[in-house]
């Protein structure tokens, strides 16, 4: 090559190096039409115009109220004041520290012996009785709410029902509430698990909302290792841990990363409060 | 100036680098939605051809480097649909505006490929931006290096 270059240096800069140049400059020609028809394009509000995001939150909002409905059917939802009081107390202790609109999350609690809690369309946590009562402090709770929070944050739900239902049958229930499609998802949701990946991430935001909410995220990691050791006896009840597999390895990861320096939690409840919440778990069976 | 501008073709040539053409958008029509057929494709008949004359590889060389320039943001768009379809990533205005972009830069391509195949029929130079004088410092480079 140095010999090809140094010999022929001026048939090079003839031949070689204006090829070049013009080769170059035509390339960033070509490289700016390209990202300004994209950055133009990109500006132009596509989901408003085609209604995409309407139409999905919509859709989202209509299937969420359709499973609600069909939950209640076969299990009570407990909306008493001084529960709801309680929830809400909860839900913005976490909402606001981490910039989320509490009106846009609503919790609901089940009375069902399953320990279980689940996100669903429309953004709405099912929590069944049976998993509070085997909660021994608030944080365990808070643990599991910032976990199906970060699910709906993350669009997790409609995604998954998307990917194991389709468009099309999800655009026919919210227009006519088939009751064994609403069954289906209402199975799908809450038992069986989200993708590994997604259940990762969902277990990191949650760490991060209980963090900057000063809620210690060592409880969601209790919850997970209590819920994993209880597994083994009572597979059928257990519906939440069975749902999310590798629960000793997930706890791990989570108080791998919580952050050590950080100790400025406080409490999320009153005793009292707590109470309410655990008297409401333990009675009605 | 291109290598080409004075090059005196023959019909077979002509019709070789004619079907050098041709064979990028046949396999464009046959590969859709993979963005890697008909980079294949190119990629088979330069390699079939570049011990032909100068005319011939010059054209399977533009076809060439044409196709790999639109394959990859053709992939970036294919693997960007498949995060959304079966990944985390959702609908989005730059995930359209994207769409519309590599959509009608293929467009544009075929128009042009179809276009080119026809003129090096007839034994008329296409040279296209960019691509054009990118192929020449490529046969030029080549022819170089050859001579020496």
């Amino acid at each position: 090559m140095p010999h090809f270059w140094s010999k022929n240096k001026g048939v090079t800069e003839h031949y070689i190096l204006f090829p070049m140049k013009k080769v170059f400059f035509q390339f960033l020609v070509l490289v700016i039409l390209f990202l300004t028809l994209f950055g133009g394009l990109s500006s132009i509000d596509f989901m408003k115009y085609w209604h995409l995001q309407s139409i999905n939150r919509r859709t989202e909002d209509k299937i969420g109220q359709l499973v609600i409905d069909g939950i209640k059917k076969s299990n009570k939802e407990i909306n008493n004041d001084s529960v709801q009081v309680v929830l809400n107390t909860i839900k913005s202790r976490i909402c606001i520290a981490n910039s989320i609109s509490p009106a846009d999350i609503a919790i609901h609690l089940v009375r069902s012996d399953e320990v279980n809690a689940f996100a669903i369309p429309g953004h709405h946590i099912i929590i069944y009785t049976g998993l509070i009562d085997r909660c021994d402090s608030v944080s365990e709770l808070c643990g599991v709410i910032g976990h199906e929070m970060g699910h709906i944050q993350l669009n997790h739900v409609m995604k998954r029902l998307l990917n194991e239902l389709g468009i099309g049958l999800l655009a026919a229930v919210a227009s006519n509430g088939n009751s064994a499609v609403i069954g289906q998802i209402i199975k799908i949701l809450s038992s069986t698990a989200f993708a590994r990946k997604q259940e990762s991430e969902a277990d990191k935001i949650s760490v991060r909302y209980l963090e900057q909410a000063h809620i210690n995220p060592k409880g969601f990691a209790n919850i997970m290792l209590k819920l994993a050791d209880m597994h083994a006896g009572i597979p059928k009840e257990m519906e939440w841990i069975s749902t999310h597999p590798d629960s000793k390895k997930r706890a791990d990861t989570i108080l791998s990363i919580i952050h050590a320096d950080q100790s400025n939690y406080t409490p999320v409840l009153t005793g009292s409060e707590w109470l309410v919440l655990k008297n409401t778990a333990n009675s009605g069976y | 100036m291109s290598i080409l501008a004075e090059y005196a073709s023959n019909d077979m040539e002509r019709e070789k680098a004619s079907n050098g053409y041709l064979m990028s958008l046949l396999a464009v029509m046959v590969g859709l939605p993979l963005p890697i057929v008909n980079l294949l494709a190119s990629v088979i008949f330069y390699f079939s051809n570049r011990k032909s004359t100068l005319f011939v590889r010059w054209h399977c060389t533009q076809t060439l480097v044409s196709q790999l320039t639109l394959l990859i943001v053709n992939a970036i768009g294919f693997s960007w649909t498949m995060s959304i379809i079966f990944g985390d990533n959702m609908l989005s205005n730059e995930y359209i505006g994207y769409v519309i972009t590599i959509f009608t830069f293929n467009v544009i391509e075929f128009i042009f490929t179809i276009n080119a195949a026809i003129k090096v029929r007839k034994g008329q130079h296409v040279e296209w931006w960019f691509w054009g004088p990118l192929t020449d410092l490529i046969c030029r480079t080549s022819g170089q290096k050859t001579k020496e």
